[in-house]
């Protein structure tokens, strides 16, 4: 019994570590090999914070003074907060700098200098001989000492980290995690901050292997450097890509399969005397299942996205539900795009007076409980297809772009170009391959930083700030390859799009529950809208890889919309979409106009600038040739030999 | 200053600068080629001095024959790994990641199963003519003195070949510009093969090298492949002579440390320089910025 029940606690150990490391992994694709790292800083951080002052102890009779006696439960806490302390040291440069394959080095280059510095700074952790003896855990008089006592509190350790992992995995603050993993500068373009999404969650990640290290000190009451070592982090990635990234059961299960892999090999081989050769066995096994996972079911056993809840149940039910969520966002809004002139007024004046605007049958009833998160998050839903503009006088220059150059080595890519966006009108850009067009769009959304020149938006300055932070001031850009979040459905990608969505706030996925469901029901609501604006609403629950592109082309303009932003910037909307589509696309662009937003439009196509554009910037090399109106530069002979053909 | 531990340990510096410079420009070759954090190369570290055992030490032949076949072996497994592991997921377009997991499984279940058959003892390869000449102060022994030499004339040659032949260009090409390689009728899979058999090689001569002045462990493939990983870092991605002058400079760094700091820290002290320079010089102090 008490092996077996050690033997459950090592498992639960890794499932704990697994799955908090998968939030981090699989959710938000940052491959860390630094987990093990965390969680010893956790189990050392607890033990010296809870041992005895001064006592005889370690692996030899070593005189240890460390120790500051506090309560092990204090200390738990203590060691997870200085954890996440520490993980900033990776969690900064990750986010910032270090990306992609480089990740994993520099992660397990903080591995291996923690397991020295563990190993070298013997005055504090007493060295490769280990820690100990470390309190056990305590509640009340009640002690945990044996393996059978402390099994219940290991169980609930890993269904609280399973629970805290899943509410933000599966919560709108996940679904931004998603998109960092597939698309950094996507996330940034929809006017989320990658860098504190990440660093946020590098933290909570460390803190959470922290407390699992703590509980694991606290159990064994004596720790040593070599359980925190590159391979114990190796072992846990392993059990997460064995179950299947970004899926809680594929690491239970990886965790499970790998943590009962030494016993079951001791059990076997300790009956012919051989039990000393089971951690042998154990790798070898081990480390050749990784190569063949790796090469036969990378997905993982549980691939993302299976659950058993949806396994087992009825798939009729499962429609039932889907078909009932969206009625009931049809049902509650008023189609604000297309007769945007009327119904927009209407929607924004409602959204300006602070009251739920299409949401008022919930927004009324809870309007007092918490009138001012609940309608500021409504009010900036509606802004988004209202369309603000339709009050205000086209006409008037609400983007101002002027001296804008950028140098790559030795090609002048932009040269000293200036021009303007009117508002509630479609400019065209124009001009050969290799103009300067997408840098252009770069430049003004702070994706690459200006050599010089200036962006003024409606009288501020605007130069070189991050693309989340001008969506935030309402500029927002399409990509000419789409880039959308190609394993992620349409309505998920479109709901990306939607700004000040309360469940993406860390503290309303815990704690403010309602709120975040109630914005939730918002902002699926408001993604749908999007959604049928361009005609995709069939398609809403399609994962957008499998779309044809033209779709994909015209879900891209609904997470654009979804932001609600007013001046958009849409990069060949229509290039290598078919024919169909492409009219579908002039008639949304149309829609867009109709409803107030400025809009800069990168084309190749002159039909379509010609149906579209009011004015039209013709660039080559760099420089803008001529402004105004498509007829006056039709006019100009030099541009109908370069670009307009005879 | 004591100057005899600062010449003691600057000549240890040049012996072990020597061997992290082979070590880097193994690495260097194999990475900046396939792009493979290739950790598994610790396999075929300790399959060389294994194999130079079984022939040697076990068997009781001439050391020559031992040193050729644990050079074979080397390449053989290295070779073998290319083909069974990292060319199948190839053909599957796995993630880095996958790779690099593939890579840590064979370097795992290669180390335990090594340690299966040959149990955990240090096992020597005896035979190598071992003098030991005075340098003043200090001394130095026939085997480092022959790590030198030999170091330091593989690199050469690699560099030479690279820069005048043939396939030396090929190679270039593909770490330069794979589809643009291929384009030009460059097969990546058999420039791919010719790597990782240059690579094995170099690090299977290190290997024998390191066995000759110690023993042969199952797990002393591990820290002279991290070494790799850092010297190349240190040095330059795209560079094989700065890998080589990475390896050689952190060699010394971490010999003369031993001046100023308890010498435990001189892992601290690697492991951390890759930590900043991933972060400041992520393409080595003397490699070009990619893109």
């Amino acid at each position: 019994m008490e092996y077996w029940s050690d033997v459950a606690i090592q498992i639960l150990l890794l499932m704990g570590l697994g799955i908090s490391l998968n939030l981090l992994l699989g959710y938000a694709g940052q491959i860390s090999m630094a987990h093990a790292a965390f969680y010893g800083i956790g189990a050392y951080a607890a033990a010296l914070l809870s041992m005895a002052p001064s006592i005889t102890g370690g692996g030899g009779a070593r005189e240890v003074e460390t120790g500051l006696g506090i309560n092990v439960w204090v200390a738990l806490v203590l060691a997870a907060i200085i954890a996440s302390v520490f993980a900033f040291m990776v969690s900064v440069p990750a986010a910032v700098r270090v990306r992609g394959d480089l990740l994993i080095l520099f992660t397990l280059s903080f591995q291996l200098v923690v397991t020295q510095v563990m190993t070298a700074a013997k005055s504090i952790t007493s060295g490769a001989y280990g820690l100990g003896p470390i309190r056990p855990m305590a509640i009340g008089g009640h002690v945990f000492g044996t393996a059978v006592q402390a099994l219940p509190i290991f169980v609930v350790m890993v269904i609280v980290i399973g629970l805290i992992v899943r509410r933000m995995g599966e919560s709108p603050y996940g679904r931004i995690l998603k998109g960092i993993r597939e698309d950094q500068l996507a996330v940034s373009s929809l006017g989320r901050n990658p860098i504190t999404k990440i660093v946020v969650t590098f933290g909570i990640t460390a803190a959470l292997a922290a407390i699992v290290g703590a509980c694991g000190a606290y159990y064994y009451q004596f720790i040593a450097p070599s359980t925190y070592s590159v391979d114990t982090s190796i072992l846990i990635v392993a059990a997460i890509v064995l179950g299947g990234v970004a899926n809680i059961w594929g690491t239970i299960i990886g965790a499970i399969i790998l943590g009962l892999l030494k016993p079951l090999l001791e059990q076997i081989l300790g009956g012919s005397g051989r039990g000393g050769t089971a951690i042998l066995w154990q790798g070898v096994i081990y480390g050749i299942a990784l190569v063949l996972m790796m090469i036969f079911r990378p997905q993982g056993i549980l691939p993302e996205g299976t659950s058993f809840r949806r396994m087992f149940a009825r798939p009729e039910r499962r429609e039932a539900k889907e078909a009932l969520a969206a009625a009931a966002c049809s049902g509650q809004r008023i189609h604000a795009v297309e007769p945007a002139a009327v119904g927009g007024t209407i929607a924004s004046e409602q959204g300006v007076l602070g009251v739920g605007g299409p949401f008022d049958r919930q927004g009324g009833l809870s309007a007092q409980a918490d009138a001012a998160v609940g309608s500021a998050d409504e009010a900036e839903t509606t802004r988004l297809l209202a369309g603000e503009g339709s009050r205000v006088a086209t006409g008037k220059t609400v983007l101002e772009v002027s001296g804008l150059s950028k140098r790559f080595g030795g090609l002048q890519a932009v040269d000293e170009v200036s021009f303007g966006l009117e508002q509630g009108k479609i400019t065209g850009l124009i001009g050969p391959n290799g103009a300067g067009k997408t840098t252009i769009y770069n430049l003004i959304t702070g994706a690459l930083f200006a050599d010089s020149g200036r962006v003024v938006l409606r009288g501020e300055d605007v130069t070189g700030q991050k693309p989340h932070a001008l969506v935030k001031k309402g500029v927002a850009r399409s990509f000419q390859d789409v880039r959308l979040f190609s394993k992620m459905t349409a309505l998920n990608n479109v709901a990306m799009g939607v700004t000040g969505q309360a469940g993406e706030k860390l503290q309303n996925v815990f704690l403010g529950f309602r709120r975040a469901k109630r914005s939730e029901n918002a902002t699926v609501a408001t993604a749908m809208e999007c959604l049928r604006a361009v005609g995709c609403d069939s398609m809403a629950s399609q994962v957008v890889g499998d779309l044809s592109y033209g779709d994909q082309k015209l879900v891209a303009i609904a997470r654009l919309m979804a932001t609600g932003c007013e001046i958009l910037l849409l990069d060949e909307p229509t290039s290598g979409v078919d024919p169909d589509s492409v009219e579908k696309v002039i008639e949304v662009v149309r829609g867009l106009r109709a409803s107030g937003k400025t809009i800069l439009l990168i084309e190749h196509s002159v039909h379509l600038i010609e149906q579209l554009s009011d004015t039209v910037v013709f660039l080559d090399q760099g420089r803008v040739l001529a402004m105004g109106t498509m007829d006056e530069l039709k006019t100009q002979k030099e541009l109908t030999d370069l670009y307009f053909g005879t | 200053m004591n100057w005899t531990l600062l010449a003691t340990l600057a000549i240890q510096g040049v012996v072990i600068g020597s061997s992290y410079a082979l070590l880097g420009a193994a690495f260097q070759i194999v990475f900046a080629t396939t792009g493979i954090f290739h950790l598994a190369q610790s396999l075929v570290y300790s399959g060389a001095a294994y194999a130079a055992f079984c022939i040697s030490g076990l068997l009781g032949l001439p050391l020559w024959l031992g040193v050729i076949v644990g050079l074979m072996s080397g390449v053989i497994i290295g070779l073998g790994i290319e083909l069974g592991v990292y060319r199948p997921l190839r053909r599957r377009k796995a993630a880095m990641m996958g790779f690099f997991l593939a890579s840590l499984g064979v370097a795992t279940a290669g180390t335990m199963a090594t340690q299966l058959v040959f149990g955990s003892y240090q096992r020597a390869v005896e035979g190598f003519p071992n003098v030991t000449w005075s340098l003043g102060v200090t001394t130095i022994t026939s085997v480092q003195l022959s790590s030198i030499v030999a170091g330091w004339t593989c690199i050469g040659l690699l560099y030479l070949f690279l820069k005048k032949s043939k396939y030396g260009y090929a190679i270039l090409g593909v770490s330069e510009n794979p589809n643009m390689a291929q384009a030009v009728g460059i097969a990546p899979k058999r420039v791919f093969l010719l790597v990782f058999a240059i690579g094995s090689a170099l690090a299977s001569v290190s290997s024998l090298f390191f066995t000759f002045q110690g023993s042969a462990s199952p797990t002393m493939g591990t820290t002279p492949t991290l070494l790799g990983f850092i010297a190349v870092f240190f040095g330059g991605i795209s560079s094989l002579p700065g890998a080589a002058l990475g390896g050689f400079i952190l060699g010394m760094v971490s010999s003369l440390s031993g001046m100023f700091v308890n010498a435990k820290y001189a892992n601290v002290i690697m492991f951390g320089v890759l930590f900043v320079l991933l972060i400041f010089r992520p393409q080595g102090l003397f490699g070009r910025k990619a893109r």
